[in-house]
Formats: structure tokens, C-alpha cells, sequence
């Protein structure tokens, strides 16, 4: 498995979000798919990547110094573009999975978005998509003894 | 796992290529012909495992196999001959395994294949107890859903178990604070955020009916309980129900990733 190109275990279907977004939307696209980042995509260009930690640490960070009701204004005044980090760390569909894998544990990243040559995204590799592959792959194994 | 080959005939070596990478699907990192360029062929392609023709032009087995157990202790070594005899004479030098080139190739695949189910195991068959996190973050069941999310935000975790008086009662995650019972058609539905943290304390939102392992049991089962219930981590219990750590699907992908970039030839895997 971990010398398998990323695109054979990538997940295809990546959901995306503009820059534009209010964070409102873009929290909610994330508890709706049960997701906990985005990638954030302008004119078909990948341009950063948003996590459920940039949002919720932007509103904590609002919350402790200003009211409710400012803060709800500030919130849906604010957009993705405002707390996402720019020029994230991407990979390429032939980038083998142990290297892939390297790279977010260097990093720290839990998922790293697959860009082709042209900057499209095409496919996303998360942490919690391959522990369900391994585990399944146990699960599936016949009983053994070490 | 890389596989440097060590054969002087070409037609060997050949066909080794193409049963590693097509039946196994290994990746063959170079080919070695002459054995004065063994070590640094090793130094220059770091391989998991070398595949050593017992009759290499210019080998003295004496000599190479204490500086190889000495300088890459991972590296496992599978020794090939055309001589069948030379078996035992290659296993007590301490090469890892012994195939005689005269048998089939389904000896060599065999073998291949239990070493990497060997690996697998090693993994799976690893102790909870050895790989949880053992200072756990958790919170009372009288504190506010608000000091959760903050606690969960500032230590970039998921989920937190809910501890009182010492007794596991609860698990609290993420959306257990934000989504928390909102009644439908509240203004939770609205444009607006209003998806702060319910006023509400830990003990009504969190997950009473929890999934638990023993601290004794394998990190394959560990890794089972979280698939058959899609979750993402699991407190660890002692034999009195105490919390002792906690285990997530993070941690588990965290070694199997480790154990890929290391040796093969070390048995216990060491947190």
C-alpha cells in the first residue's frame, strides 16, 4: 500500500468552497458533510485550504473580546478568504502514499489536497480516510498468529 | 518495503524484478552485481531488505554479514543459492532466511508474504496499553459546553471523556457542543453563526453510552472498535473501569506510517 500513488487511495469527490464564502457557510458545509477542512478553489486554482480549527479559532478569538451580537455581525461579515491558510502544502495524483504520508506527518497535516499539473484540484488524501482503509484491511485479515 | 537485489546473472535478477514488483508489489530500489559495491549500494538506496545471491562473484560471506548485521541492523537478508547445501552454513552466518534458487518461485513469494503479514501483525497485534496517550485532557460533567469547545480548540483535539470523581461517565466531541439538541426551527437554523456553544453543561450533551477497550487488548482490536462504530478514539479502562489513556485512529495511522519507514528486522515495536 504505501508504495501505491496517492490516486489510488485518494477520495475523488472533493468538496471545494470559493474564498468569497461567509464562514457561517463554510461551517456549516463542514458539519453537513462531516469534514474538518475545505479546499479553497478561485477560477478552477487551488488558492489555500480551510480547517474547522482556522474557523473555530477565528470565532473564539472574536468571541472573548467582543459581544454576541457584534460578534454575529463580525462572523457573517467575514469569509473564508480571512482566516484560510494560503499556499497550502499539495501533492500530485503520482506522489507515492509513504511520501505523501511523510509530508503530513512533518507538517502536521491530517489531509493534503492532490492537484494536477494545471493547479486543478483532483483528488484529496485525509489521515481518517486511510485509518479506515488499514483497519478495514485488519478486519478483513484471517486471524493469525505472530 | 525496498528490495535491493544482489545477483551477478542478469536473468535473475530479471526475474526477481518482476515477481517483487508485480506480484508483491514491492519496490526495487537497485541491483547489485559485483559484491564490493554492496555496501554502498545499501548506503545509497537505505533498502528494508537484501536479496543476496550466496555465490556472488568476489563475496566472502565471513566478512560482509558482520558488517552489515553491524552497520544496518534493520536490514533483513534473504540469502539465494544454487546450492541447496548451502543452507545451514548461510542461516548460522544470520542471514533472516535461506531459498534455494532450485525450488520454485513460490518458495520466495512465500516467504516475502509472510514477512510483510509479519509486519502487519506487528502493528495489530501491538498493546493498547503501549501506544494510548496517557495524559488525557478530560473535564467534569458540570462544566459548560463553552469551556469544552475552548479546551478542544486550544489543544487541537476532537473529543474529551468526562470525568467525575475519578469515574469515566461520558464522552464529549466537537459537535457534541455545537449541534447539541438544538431544537429544529430555533435560530440555529438561521444565517447567522449562532453555532456557539450551547449554554448548556457537559453532562447534557455528552455521549453516555460509551465504547471503552482494556488497556491489555491489541490495537487491532482497538482499531476494530473504531471502524465498527465510526468513531474516531476510544478511552482506555484499567480492570476497575478507571481511565487510564486514550487511543484515537490518529495515533494507530501514526505507527502503521512509522513502522513503513522503518527496518523490518526489528520484532518489538517500541513506542
Amino acid at each position: 500500500m504505501q508504495n501505491d500513488p496517492v490516486k489510488k487511495w485518494m477520495t475523488h469527490n472533493v468538496i471545494t468552497i470559493s474564498p468569497d464564502t461567509p464562514l457561517p457557510e463554510a461551517d456549516r458545509l463542514m458539519i453537513g458533510n462531516k469534514i474538518r477542512r475545505l479546499p479553497v478553489v478561485k477560477d478552477g486554482q487551488l488558492v489555500g485550504i480551510v480547517t474547522r480549527n482556522n474557523l473555530w479559532g477565528a470565532t473564539y478569538a472574536d468571541a472573548v473580546t467582543v459581544n454576541l451580537y457584534e460578534l454575529n455581525h463580525i462572523l457573517s461579515h467575514s469569509t473564508v478568504a480571512r482566516v484560510m491558510t494560503l499556499d497550502p502544502v499539495v501533492i500530485s495524483p503520482e506522489t507515492l502514499l509513504r511520501e505523501a504520508v511523510a509530508l503530513m506527518m512533518e507538517h502536521k497535516f491530517s489531509g493534503l489536497p492532490v492537484v494536477d499539473k494545471s493547479g486543478h484540484i483532483v483528488g484529496i488524501i485525509t489521515e481518517s480516510d486511510l485509518f479506515r482503509i488499514m483497519a478495514q484491511d485488519w478486519l478483513n485479515q484471517p486471524e493469525e498468529s505472530a | 518495503m525496498r528490495v535491493l537485489l544482489a545477483d551477478d546473472q542478469p536473468q535473475v535478477r530479471s526475474a526477481l524484478r518482476l515477481l517483487l514488483e508485480h506480484e508483491l508489489k514491492l519496490d526495487v530500489v537497485g541491483e547489485v552485481i559485483y559484491a564490493e559495491d554492496l555496501v554502498g549500494y545499501i548506503n545509497a538506496t537505505q533498502p528494508n531488505l537484501l536479496l543476496l545471491d550466496w555465490e556472488l562473484p568476489g563475496l566472502s560471506t565471513k566478512e560482509i554479514l558482520p558488517i552489515l548485521h553491524e552497520n544496518y541492523p534493520n536490514l533483513l537478508i534473504i540469502a539465494l543459492s544454487g546450492r541447496p547445501e548451502a543452507g545451514p552454513a548461510a542461516l548460522a552466518a544470520g542471514v533472516d532466511a535461506f531459498i534455494s534458487k532450485g525450488h520454485p518461485a513460490e518458495h520466495l513469494l512465500k516467504k516475502l508474504r509472510e514477512i510483510n503479514a509479519s509486519e502487519r501483525l506487528l502493528v495489530k497485534n501491538a498493546l493498547v496499553k503501549d501506544w494510548m496517550t496517557t495524559n488525557v485532557i478530560v473535564i467534569s460533567p458540570q462544566a459548560m459546553s463553552v469551556e469544552a469547545h475552548h479546551l478542544m480548540v486550544e489543544r487541537a483535539i476532537h473529543r474529551l471523556p468526562v470525568v467525575d470523581e475519578g469515574q469515566l461517565v461520558g464522552i464529549v466531541t466537537f459537535s457534541d457542543v455545537l449541534e447539541a439538541k438544538a431544537s429544529p426551527g430555533s435560530s440555529n437554523n438561521g444565517p447567522l453563526p449562532a453555532r456557539l456553544p450551547l449554554p448548556l453543561p457537559v453532562e447534557q450533551v455528552m455521549t453516555t453510552s460509551l465504547k471503552t477497550i482494556a488497556s491489555e487488548k491489541t490495537v487491532g482490536e482497538a482499531a476494530g472498535l473504531m471502524q465498527q462504530h465510526n468513531i474516531g478514539g476510544v478511552p482506555v479502562v484499567d480492570e476497575h473501569g478507571g481511565l487510564v489513556g486514550i487511543i484515537t485512529a490518529s495515533d494507530i495511522f501514526r505507527m502503521v506510517v512509522r513502522r513503513w519507514s522503518e527496518g523490518l528486522r526489528r520484532q518489538q515495536l517500541t513506542p
